[in-house]
């Protein structure tokens, strides 16, 4: 079956994290970003930081159902016809087609709370894992992740 | 885009976000708190936002449009997701 490598991070507490690197394209967007792999996440989302690093004026996109996470509140706002693209193991490409991808805005965007959220990464979640077929291997023991569809 | 700009874009982002993992307690001691802006697996750009590291970034004439923007949050922070 065909693989996707996950990297690992000691982000906190020096436990490793799986992160995956992908290419999201959209109208606006062209941009490799790297996301926390989450299984316990319902969504796939993309960060406030990626959103704000596109320079896509953030304020008017304050709009959608709001989520709660790690303490904040945030719109759901969706990119919608969005195309997402892996690198395999064997270096070719795994691209897939989603109708929207959710970009977490804060509900507040003063300095603060930006400051506050920024550590926050981009995740892939359950949702994107299950419409793709997707399995995750996780071992953090041994340091192995991969995707594999 | 054709696929093999996208293959060579992810390959080289997949480079610097392994180089980020891999060094990432030496680079939390000097850039803790900060937002990084990683390219060639080299920090080019550090900031307080990512805002400030984009107006930065370009003023060194780089181009942020395929660079990594990550972040090292505090020692003494941690959060579940």
């Amino acid at each position: 079956m065909p693989k996707i490598l996950c990297s690992l991070r000691a982000l906190v507490g020096r436990r490793f994290f799986p992160f995956v690197t992908f290419f999201l394209t959209s109208s606006h967007i062209n941009k490799a970003i790297d996301a926390i792999v989450d299984t316990g996440s319902p969504y796939t989302v993309l960060s406030t930081n990626e959103i704000l690093g596109t320079r896509l004026p953030i304020h008017t996109m304050q709009k959608g159902e709001t989520v709660a996470l790690a303490g904040h509140r945030f719109f759901r706002y969706l990119i919608n016809n969005v195309g997402m693209s892996f690198r395999t193991e064997t270096g070719e490409l795994f691209k897939t087609k989603l109708s929207s991808i959710a970009a977490l805005v804060p509900t507040k965007l003063d300095k603060k709370t930006l400051n506050d959220v920024k550590d926050i990464p981009s995740i892939i979640g359950h949702d994107f894992l299950e419409e793709n077929k997707i399995a995750f291997y996780f071992n953090p023991s041994a340091k192995i992740t991969y995707l594999e569809y | 885009m054709e696929d093999s700009e996208i293959l060579q874009i992810l390959k080289v982002a997949e480079e610097d976000s392994k180089w980020f993992s891999e060094k990432y307690e030496q680079l939390q001691t000097k850039y803790e708190g900060r937002v990084l802006g990683i390219k060639n697996k080299t920090v080019v750009g550090d900031a307080e936002s990512v805002e400030e590291l984009l107006n930065t970034v370009q003023k060194k004439g780089e181009d942020t449009a395929y660079m990594l923007i990550e972040t090292i949050p505090g020692k003494d922070v941690s959060f579940i997701l």
